[in-house]
């Protein structure tokens, strides 16, 4: 039996960081449809890992697929080169990333902040844009904040608008980079409302989160992660329930309270 | 009396100049040293590096010294500008380095996750400045920049050390004219703050409409 083409894969990957190696070493890969989470403590390698998932980072070595294509870094010639930006560029459009700081436009209203992309990378004229931003905006029952800026918002609708902001450009997969840890907790709710019902709707993601509870619900694999390696990988169940390593042992009690 | 009403014209025609002067050199410096500055964050070192040296060495010379540079150096090495032409070079070489650092710190004070979001999005790095990220730096540089056109506006009447008929120069005939120093200089003065003031009221408006409105969050 063939197993379907993951729509992300990271093969080996490794990548250093003034001096540090922050990657050593990883493999995953996420099918379509899946929803993959990366835990692990801060400095582990989750979002240089994401960023390598979209060329924000180029890996040093190892390679990343994209639908079974390699990206970033790739043979040309008889030698691995960087791809050149227009295509670099091009697959982040296919994948929407969504960061801690949320990362608004803060001179656009909610509506420019979503329409930009799409106008500029998708060559989408502004009223055709408009309409379907408001039609994500209503899906994150944004819609009554469409012509607020950034700073008239809460953190909660800011990085509603962020997700939607990356869903604009229909993206084939979605980084989330610790999305709700910059949220006061009433606020968490609503951002990981909008997070599961895109897993409902079968979107594919990959998501850093230190929301145990989340991840147990949404997730069908989670990597636990330390020092640039991937320690242990199942799923939520197995592996918050029976934790393999005393450093995830560790990492889980930490969590929890 | 007569003397001052016949004077009046001389002093109309010397600050419709400086304005002149003052805007030109302004506009040419801030268009350079804005580009200077985006250039010098998108191609790297390269460019950066001997950006820097040129602003470190022009933000430290007087005006005077690179006004007569200009006005009498330059002819010897068979360019001659004339008077205007000199002293709009000479303030532009100035005002360029000086706009080049506020565009370089309003650059640096727009979060670098603004450019990580933009590429997250695959707009491109050029785009990405001109449409979201310029913007941005527009609203925080606005006060150093009125601050420094406002002494700038002082800065022109350097100019009159090499022949150009600005305020301070018809205001040095004028003394000798009239004999009346206290109010000559009076007036010229007037016409400075005059200037610099609309600047400031300019910057206030400006602060009013959007420093609240669409402050950074």
């Amino acid at each position: 039996m063939t197993e379907p083409t993951p729509i992300l894969e990271a093969r080996q990957v490794t990548k250093k960081l003034g001096g540090n190696e922050v990657l050593r070493g990883v493999s995953f890969a996420v099918a379509k449809g899946g929803v993959t989470a990366l835990i692990g403590a801060s400095g582990s390698g989750k979002s240089t890992l994401l960023r390598c998932l979209n060329c924000l980072v180029l890996p040093d070595s190892g390679e990343i697929l994209f639908e079974g294509k390699r990206v970033g870094v790739v043979e040309r010639g008889g030698r691995l080169r960087p791809q050149p930006e227009r295509e670099l560029l091009a697959h982040r459009s296919e994948i929407g990333m969504v960061f801690q700081s949320y990362n608004l436009f803060p001179h656009l209203t909610a509506l420019e902040n979503i329409i930009e992309a799409p106008m500029i990378v998708r060559r989408r004229g502004r009223k055709e844009a408009a309409e379907a931003a408001r039609e994500l905006l209503a899906k994150i029952r944004l819609l009554h904040r469409a012509d607020a800026y950034p700073h008239q918002m809460s953190g909660g609708e800011q990085q509603r608008v962020a997700i939607a902001r990356a869903l604009a450009m229909q993206p084939r997969a979605m980084l989330f980079d610790e999305v709700t840890s910059a949220l006061d907790p009433e606020l968490k709710g609503e951002v990981l409302t909008v997070i599961r019902d895109l897993a409902a709707e079968g979107m594919t993601m990959i998501l850093v989160s230190h929301e145990m509870g989340f991840v147990r619900q949404v997730a069908q694999e989670v990597l636990f992660m330390s020092q640039g390696v991937i320690r242990e990988r199942g799923g939520p169940g197995d592996l918050f329930e029976r934790p393999g390593t005393p450093e995830l042992k560790t990492f889980i009690g930490r969590i929890v309270d | 009396m007569d003397v001052f009403v016949a004077l009046l014209p001389r002093f109309a025609a010397a600050t419709w100049l400086t304005v002149w002067l003052f805007v030109v050199v302004t506009i040419l410096s801030t268009l350079i040293g804005g580009l200077c500055a985006v250039l010098a964050a998108l191609l790297g070192p390269w460019f950066s590096r001997p950006l820097g040296l040129y602003c470190w060495i022009f933000r430290g010379l007087p005006e005077l010294v690179v006004l007569l540079a200009c006005y009498l150096a330059l002819p010897s090495v068979g360019l001659d500008l004339g008077s205007i032409g000199a002293a709009i070079l000479g303030f532009t070489l100035i005002g360029t380095a000086f706009e080049t650092e506020i565009f370089r710190a309003g650059l640096a004070a727009v979060d670098r996750h603004q450019f990580e979001a933009a590429r997250a999005l695959g707009i491109p790095r050029w785009t990405a400045m001109r449409r979201l990220i310029l913007p941005q730096v527009m609203r925080i540089i606005v006060p150093p920049w009125v601050t420094f056109a406002a002494g700038n506006v002082k800065a022109m009447s350097v100019a009159s050390a090499i022949a150009v008929t600005d305020i301070m120069a018809v205001t040095r005939q004028a003394i000798s004219l009239t004999n009346q120093p206290f109010t000559m200089i009076l007036l010229a003065s007037a016409i400075y703050v005059a200037i610099a003031s609309l600047l400031m009221v300019a910057e206030a408006l400006y602060v009013r409409r959007y420093g609240t409105q669409r402050g950074r969050a």
